[in-house]
This record gives structure tokens, C-alpha cells and sequence, in this order.
């Protein structure tokens, strides 16, 4: 029989208070197999664990059951420290006393009773617990990362920088995200496009990244270490190697459609880049735009062309490749201000969001950087600043706060001021959020320097009244009704996940919040994987963030992938469920309940066959199969039953007598 | 095909011409209007105390005499569907107050009636082509503000017709008989009545409450009919009794106050829609009887046969 030793843990008063340690610890020395146990004030410290390991050599112990906190703690500390012993981390158990029992009761001699029945289940399982050894699979060292955005760009970086492949997929004809429309950057006022193009034109030489652009990720099978990645990369109708971007094409194409980059503020052609520092520097035929290419229909591009580069016949193109690991960096839109119904309904042509303003300010925007209102170009000389035009709303906007809006807005206010010297700005806001590394200051120097006035309240309502947009608010620190006619207003709408980001999250089987953005496994400790294994997060598409955190974020990642990529086989846990093969009838069942496909039945030899590495060991088959064939490692029938039997037993001698 | 009708109190008196307008109008359409058997005042206002279970009595007694006749009931009166509604979804919520009050009035009713504003009738049932079909008198060129107040919306959760912050129903009906719908920004803005109907507006009675509460409800009521003037309406069409009396008998003292203010008539838009399909103007009092700013010059502009 195996020798057993069981050691209590007081956890301070957290178990000790409720739990009556000594008589545990006496109940638990006469159970079966037990040849030795004692309790300590905190198990977990050096000198705790010095105790269960001196113990595995003074009573030559083959299991351990550590009582005490929950598994998700500390089962890992107490695993490794048998296995420096040399007993197999499987031989080592946690019956938890503490969430399960000392915290949620009051009566001591109850719940002393209830510990010593976790006990003694525990007991009875490791009994027949038998030793494990972690699941091997390849690893392949190449990594996926999904947009490429100041996120995905750095991730990328990361990656590529600690010398392995990386593939950056982008969505849009150029990368650079929406950090590419920002003019400036708070709090030290830097210029957006100037920080960013250098890592860019990195991403676009470095030999270990292949970008690829105006294209989207279809499908992600296989599990952690080797990914099936499918990549769809849609036709731009110009050959990327042929291409010198001259222009020329833009210059006779005849159409004109509204400038996404420029959000609408000004208009490009059909074929086109979305700006002059896009990487890959290569035009794009936008086919929807285009007068026509099933027929042909004006083909003015191609006679143009002097390196032929423009090829119509184009093909939209499926990429498969085999990644380790994948990031994703899917990032933000702001939410539409046609959705704000009290603030213009999106009809007035000078109430604009944060990313028009961007534009508005930059030196490469539609009006060079002058400020001019869309309505008449006329240059504003009072503007509106609505913070949370939409966030922080639980009953018609977004229930969360964007986060980045305060900062924003007191740049754009403060930039605005640079601009137009004579002008004012006007900001509402309910609280001013400005926690970050010179962030307060900034906003400071915005109200002293800038002459910025901000109203705290919020702002009932917008309309337009001849060439003025009337802003009805309140100031809730004087208690009055506000209305300003000002020439423009803007407004901070709220960060939402990027469009098509939930399908995507989707397709890659990954978990999204109630919002809609990416959920990690722990909101403090570990922030930038996805629950799903091998898949790592980065930037606003996890939650909104600045230029400072998302990056931040993205060297998280890239380090986990590195770290990852550090080892030569991926590790997997062995407490799967396998298939006792004389038992197994064949029927299947298992395999449709099975949600990470690593069930197969043999159709031939009529047993069902299992895909060890992607086996999570949730228990879904096992419960399911008929006969019994499906048992889950280290938590069989027969363990479970006598864990069962263990703990009913007083309840089972008291019926029979 | 009969459907149950619930007028309510004003609809019976001073807005008489709204409730022969809307009864004629849907006959034309096919559908007579048969009075909910046995009614009351609905309460007029919703009551927003927690123990509410009396003020509810009432409208939940509308509703179960309403389920005698099927199960919905038409009312046109912005307070009385704001009020029924909000009743319906209280008791749809709390089985314990439906009881409490079902065992008062001693009657059955388990919250199965839908109660539908004649806006919601016209838009889902009768449809906007069959009110285009049967349009009579062309209303080209007669401008009309829309207005919807704030019991027609409010609160969404309970009411939900239309979005509270940018409505359009009423917009689409008077564009489908053929009037020129103009769009002004105080469409869903607060007309002041809650304030008007605790003061008195009258000459005399401006005096008794004071000119500081009565200036407040008429400066509410200049807001909109001034919003409406510059975009070049010609008059107001809405749903709500109150609304109309309020936006009507401002304008006396608004005229003295804002110099250059214009005057305008308010109406119901089941009146305009009764001129539309070509019935008989004389029959729904759209007179300086039942107006304080006369409507019949502009009604007589359009009803040419």
C-alpha cells in the first residue's frame, strides 16, 4: 500500500479559526494508507515546504495530500517541491479546506467535520493516483500575428527581433493602424506619424517578418505550438513587386469616393494609398469602387502604368502556414456619433468625432493642418468638447469608460489653441481621468497655458441652428443650464472593438467580453494571454487603451511568445481522458461532445482514438460515454467512487443501522 | 374589422376633434373602433411611487375591459398610452401587483392586451401605401413641424415606439399623407405641461400662480414653436392633448415677451390625415373654439376639393 502523508495548513486564522487543526490532524492520521501527519501555520513558505519535503524522506512517503487553499493557488508550489524530492507531481494532491470549507462556515465542529471528509476523498483518490508524465508535442517557432497596428507592429518586432519568423497579417492596404491618423501625441506632444514610420519601414526590411497587407486570417485549427493557419489575401489588382508607386494611376482614374483614412473629410480615387508613408508603399484597386473589372470598363489605370504593374486578372489568394503561437491585435474603432441620436444624430456636418479632429490637426490632413470646419471650411472660433459622448453610459451608449478620451480631448483642446489662437474651447466632462506619467500635468498645463474651460456636466443635447451647432449642457458645479453656439463640437466618442473583430474571435475560437473585447485569463496576472492556449493579446482590441500601454502590451506578448518559442517541445498536461480500447463500442458519442475536437473514431477498427495534446481533460466524454471507456486520468470510476463513498461514509453506516 | 378604442377624458371634450378624426379615419381604412366597454379616466399621469397599486387600478381596469373586445386595444392620446402602456408593463413584470390589483377591481386580466398607439396602427397595420393610396386632397407645400413630446417615448424600456433622442414615426406618417415634413431639433423637447398643469395659464390665473412659473412654461413652449417658425413651418402637428393646449395658450404671452414671434397653429395629426382623405373639415373642430390660435385659415389653404 502507498505510504501517505497528509499535511494541514493553518493559512494564519484563515483556516485555523473555523477549522479545529488538531483534531484534523489526528483524524487524519488513522485513515488508510496514512503513516504520517502534521499541520504549520502557513504551508506554503520556504520552511512549509521544507516540512512536506523532509517528510517524503523521513517516512519514505510515494503521496502527499497538502490541505489547504484551492488547487488554482498553490497546487503548482507543492507539486514542484515533492518532484525535488523525486516523487512524481501527480503523487501530490490539494484537498482545499479553505474556500471550500473554513471561509464559507462558522460552526467550528461542523466544519472540522467537513475537513476532515475533503480529507479523506482526498485521500481515497491519491490512493490510486498514478504517476504522470507531461504530454510532448512539437513546437513550431514561427509566429502570427493578427493586425498591424502600433500593437502588432511591436509585438512583431519583439518577436522578429529575438530571431524568430513572424507573420504580420493586416486587414488594410497599409499597416500603422489608427496611430497613423493621429497628429499628435500626449502628454510630450510628439508627432504621430514620426514615431511611428520608422518602425514601419523596420517591419517592412526585417528579414524575419513577412508582411502581408489587404489581407485577413479565414481559419485557425490545431492546438498551442502548432496552429493551421489559413490566410486570405484579396486581390489589390496591383502586383506588389512591379509596383514603384509613381501615382500616375490615381492621377487619371475618374473616381472619387470618400477617403476612409481621411474619415470621410476628403476624397480619393478608386486606386489608390491610403497615405504618402504607407507601407508596403504599393497602390490598391479598390475593385467596389472601380467603374468596372468584369467587364472592363475604363482600364485608364493600366495604359498609365509605365512598369505594368496593375493586373486586373489578379485572384484572390489562400495562404496556409504553421505557426507556434498567435497574437492578436485586432485594435479599436470609435464607436458612430449616427448612433448618438441626442448629439445630432450624425446629420450635422460639423459635429465630428475624436479621429475626424486627428485629422483636421495634422499637418498631412485634408486641410494641411489648418483647422477648418467640415460645413464651410470656415476656420471655428468656439468649440465643443463632449467627453463620454456615449461612454460611461449604461443606458443607451457603452456601459465602460474608454479611458483615452480625457487625454485626448485636453490635447486636441490644447492643440486647437495653438492653432487658433483666438479661439476657445469649451470641454464637458464628468470626471477628469488623468492617471499616467505626465498626464496630470498635461492636463493642467491645457487649463492654465491654453485657457481651456471645462464645464463638468453633461450635455443634453446638440442641433444645428443656422450656422451655429447650439450645445444645450449643464454645469453641475454652479448648479446652471449651459448653451454654447459654437462653430464646431467634437466628440469623444466611445473606443469599441474593431469591426469584425467578434467574427473573428470567432473563427480563431477565442473568448470576447461583454463588450466585446478580448478577454485575457486574469485580469491582473495575466493580462495578455487569451484563455484559448497560444494565443496572446495585444493593444485596444483587449480593452482601450493609450499608445504607452498598447505597446507596453505588445512586448508582454511578444516575451510570452519568446518564452514559448524558448522550448523545444510544448508541454502538455497529462490528466486527459483516454480510451480503455476493450471497452469502447465504438458508438462515437464522445466525439460530438468532445469541444476540442480531440476525439476521432476509427471507423475501421470501431474505436474512437484520442488526440492526446488537444485533450483539455474537461470531462465532457467521459461523462458521456456508455460504457466506461472514457476515463479521465487520476480521476477515474473507480476513484471517484471511492472519494464518494469516502465522504458519505457516516451517512452510509448511519442508514444501515 | 373591429378593434377595441380607448379614447380617454379629453378626447370626449375639448379634444373632440381628435377623436372623431381618428375614428372617421380609420374607417376609411377598413377598421371601425369599437369603445373599450365600461371606461375611466386612465389616470392621466403615470404614478411613480413604489406602492403604486391604487393609481394602477384604473388603467389595468381599461385593460381588462378591453380584453373583452380581444387582445389589443388602439388609444391615441400620448398620456393615456404612455399611461396604459407603462400599467401593462408593471403588472407583465410583478405578478404580485397584478394580483393585488385584479383582486381589487375583482376582475380578470393577466397582462395579454397590447396596447397600440394609432402611429404604431397606421405604420405596422393600415401600412403607409394604403394611406398613400387614399389620400384625397393633396397637402403639398403645407409645412409641418412634427412633434412628439415626451410621453409618446419615454421611458424606452417601457414604451418602446420609437427612439426617444431621434423619433421618426410620426415624421413618416405625415410624409405618407403627402404633407411637407419639416425636420426641426426639438422634436422630443419637454413642452413644459407638467408645469402647466399645476399653474393656470389664463389671464387671470397668470396673476394668481405668479408670472415666474407661468414665464417658465411659456419660455419651454417658445423654445419649440420658435425652432419650428425658423425652419419655416407652417404648423405643428403632434398626439398629446396636453402638448397641444400648452404650445397653443403659450402663445399669447410668448407674443408679448419675444418680439417678432410669429404665431403658430397646433394640431393633430389625425386631423390633418382626416383633411388628407378628404372628409368633411367642418367636422373636426378645427375652429378657434377649440383652438387658441385659430388653425382654420390654413386648414382652408389645403381643403380645396
Amino acid at each position: 500500500m502507498k505510504r501517505i502523508g497528509v499535511f494541514v495548513c493553518w493559512c494564519g486564522s484563515n483556516i485555523a479559526s473555523t477549522v479545529d487543526v488538531g483534531r484534523v490532524v489526528e483524524e487524519a492520521g488513522k485513515l488508510p494508507g496514512v503513516v504520517h501527519a502534521e499541520d504549520y501555520k502557513y504551508l506554503c513558505s520556504d520552511p512549509g515546504q521544507n516540512i512536506v519535503q523532509k517528510a517524503i524522506e523521513d517516512y519514505s512517503l510515494d503521496a502527499v495530500v497538502i490541505s489547504a487553499c484551492t488547487p488554482s493557488l498553490h497546487e503548482p508550489t507543492f507539486r514542484k517541491a515533492v518532484e525535488m524530492k523525486g516523487m512524481n507531481p501527480y503523487q501530490c494532491e490539494i484537498a482545499n479546506i479553505r474556500e471550500q470549507c473554513s471561509w464559507v462556515h462558522e460552526d467550528k465542529e461542523a466544519a472540522t467535520e467537513k475537513a476532515i471528509k475533503i480529507i479523506r476523498s482526498i485521500v481515497e483518490k491519491v490512493r490510486r493516483n498514478e504517476s504522470l508524465e507531461p504530454i510532448t508535442a512539437p513546437l513550431t517557432k514561427r509566429a502570427l500575428v493578427i493586425g498591424a497596428g502600433i500593437s502588432g507592429i511591436q509585438a512583431a518586432l519583439d518577436i522578429a527581433n529575438s530571431g524568430y519568423e513572424v507573420l504580420l497579417v493586416e486587414k488594410q492596404p497599409s499597416i500603422g493602424g489608427h496611430m497613423a491618423q493621429l497628429s499628435e501625441t500626449f502628454p510630450t506632444l510628439d508627432c504621430s506619424q514620426c514615431i511611428l514610420t520608422p518602425k514601419m519601414v523596420e517591419v517592412s526590411r526585417h528579414p524575419k517578418i513577412r508582411l502581408l497587407t489587404y489581407s485577413e486570417v479565414l481559419e485557425i485549427s490545431g492546438f498551442l505550438g502548432n496552429f493551421n493557419v489559413k490566410i486570405l489575401k484579396k486581390p489589390r489588382y496591383v502586383d506588389e513587386t512591379l509596383c514603384n508607386s509613381c501615382g500616375e494611376c490615381s492621377e487619371v482614374c475618374p473616381v472619387v469616393v470618400p477617403n476612409e483614412f481621411e474619415r470621410g473629410l476628403s476624397s480619393r480615387h478608386a486606386i489608390y494609398v491610403p497615405f504618402p508613408q504607407a507601407v508596403p508603399s504599393v497602390y490598391t484597386l479598390d475593385a467596389e469602387a472601380c467603374l468596372g473589372l468584369f467587364p472592363l470598363a475604363c482600364e485608364k489605370c493600366s495604359k498609365v502604368c509605365e512598369t505594368n504593374a496593375i493586373n486586373y486578372d489578379m485572384e484572390p489568394e489562400i495562404i496556409e502556414e504553421t505557426v507556434g503561437a498567435v497574437v492578436v491585435a485586432t485594435g479599436y474603432d470609435l464607436y458612430p456619433i449616427d448612433e448618438i441620436k441626442e448629439y445630432g444624430n450624425g446629420k450635422i456636418p460639423d459635429v465630428i468625432d475624436g479621429l475626424h479632429f486627428e485629422r483636421l490637426l495634422s499637418a498631412s490632413g485634408p486641410t494641411e493642418g489648418v483647422v477648418r470646419r467640415p460645413s464651410d471650411h470656415k476656420i471655428p472660433k468656439e468649440v465643443v468638447f463632449v467627453q463620454c459622448a456615449g461612454s460611461r453610459d449604461t443606458e443607451r451608449g457603452k456601459p465602460y469608460c474608454s479611458k483615452i478620451c480625457c487625454m485626448y480631448t485636453a490635447k486636441h483642446a490644447m492643440l486647437y489653441k495653438h492653432k487658433v489662437p483666438d479661439g476657445q474651447a469649451y470641454i464637458f466632462y464628468i470626471d477628469v481621468r488623468a492617471g499616467g506619467k505626465g498626464y496630470e500635468e498635461f492636463y493642467q498645463r491645457g487649463i492654465e497655458e491654453d485657457g481651456t474651460v471645462y464645464l463638468r456636466g453633461k450635455v443634453s443635447r446638440i442641433f444645428q441652428d443656422g450656422d451655429k451647432v447650439i450645445v444645450w449642457g449643464s454645469d453641475t458645479l454652479t448648479g446652471k443650464k449651459i448653451e454654447i453656439a459654437a462653430d464646431m463640437v467634437v466628440l469623444a466618442a466611445p473606443i469599441v472593438p474593431c469591426e469584425g473583430s467578434d467574427d473573428l474571435a470567432r473563427r480563431l475560437k477565442i473568448q470576447t467580453d461583454a463588450n466585446g473585447f478580448l478577454s485575457e485569463v486574469h485580469p491582473k496576472l495575466r493580462p495578455v494571454e487569451s484563455i484559448t492556449a497560444g494565443f496572446f493579446l495585444a493593444g485596444a482590441g483587449q480593452a482601450p487603451k493609450d499608445i504607452p500601454e498598447a505597446v507596453a502590451q505588445a512586448s508582454g506578448a511578444a516575451s510570452k511568445v519568446v518564452a514559448l518559442f524558448a522550448n523545444d517541445v510544448v508541454e502538455h498536461d497529462p490528466m486527459i481522458v483516454g480510451v480503455t480500447e476493450d471497452m469502447c463500442s465504438g458508438c462515437g458519442v464522445c466525439v460530438g461532445v468532445c469541444p476540442f475536437g480531440a476525439r476521432e473514431l476509427d471507423t475501421e477498427r470501431k474505436k474512437v482514438k484520442v488526440l492526446e495534446v488537444l485533450c483539455e481533460g474537461c470531462g465532457a466524454c467521459s461523462a458521456a460515454c456508455p460504457t466506461g471507456a472514457a476515463q479521465q486520468r487520476n480521476l477515474n470510476d473507480e476513484q471517484l467512487t471511492s472519494m464518494v463513498g469516502a465522504t458519505l461514509a457516516e451517512a452510509l453506516e448511519g442508514s444501515d443501522s | 374589422m373591429e378593434i377595441a378604442y380607448f379614447p380617454g377624458c379629453t378626447l370626449r371634450t375639448k379634444a373632440i376633434g381628435f377623436d372623431n378624426s381618428v375614428r372617421d379615419t380609420a374607417k376609411v381604412f377598413g377598421y371601425d373602433l369599437v369603445e373599450v366597454p365600461d371606461w375611466t379616466c386612465c389616470g392621466a399621469t403615470f404614478n411613480l411611487s413604489v406602492d403604486n397599486v391604487m393609481a394602477l387600478a384604473p388603467p389595468i381596469r381599461i385593460l381588462a375591459n378591453a380584453r373583452k373586445l380581444g387582445n389589443e386595444v388602439i388609444t391615441v392620446c400620448s398620456g393615456c398610452y404612455n399611461v396604459l402602456k407603462r400599467a401593462n408593463y408593471t403588472v407583465r413584470n410583478d405578478s404580485e401587483k397584478l394580483a393585488k390589483i385584479t383582486d381589487f377591481i375583482e376582475m380578470e386580466y393577466d397582462g395579454d392586451v397590447e396596447v397600440i398607439h394609432y402611429l404604431e396602427f397606421l405604420r405596422d397595420r393600415v401600412g403607409y401605401e394604403t394611406i398613400k393610396t387614399n389620400i384625397k386632397r393633396n397637402l403639398e407645400g403645407l409645412k409641418v413641424v412634427p412633434y412628439y413630446g415626451c410621453q409618446l417615448l419615454r421611458p424606452y424600456d417601457e414604451i418602446q415606439l420609437d427612439d426617444p433622442e431621434a423619433p421618426t414615426i410620426l415624421d413618416e406618417v405625415l410624409d405618407a399623407m403627402g404633407c411637407t415634413v419639416v425636420d426641426f431639433p426639438h422634436k422630443a423637447e419637454c413642452c413644459g405641461n407638467f408645469l402647466s398643469v399645476c399653474t393656470d395659464l389664463t389671464p387671470e390665473g397668470r396673476q394668481a400662480v405668479g408670472e415666474e412659473a407661468a414665464t417658465a412654461v411659456s419660455e419651454c413652449s417658445f423654445t419649440i414653436l420658435d425652432a419650428a417658425a425658423r425652419a419655416g413651418a407652417d404648423l405643428v402637428a403632434l398626439s398629446c392633448p396636453l402638448c397641444l393646449y400648452n404650445l397653443d395658450v403659450a402663445q399669447d404671452q410668448i407674443e408679448k415677451i419675444h418680439f417678432g414671434f410669429r404665431k403658430m397653429p397646433i394640431v393633430y395629426f389625425s386631423q390633418l390625415l382626416a383633411i388628407a382623405l378628404g372628409l368633411d373639415t367642418d367636422k373636426y373642430a378645427l375652429d378657434s373654439e377649440h383652438h387658441f390660435v385659430d388653425p382654420s385659415a390654413v386648414v382652408r389653404s389645403v381643403a380645396k376639393e
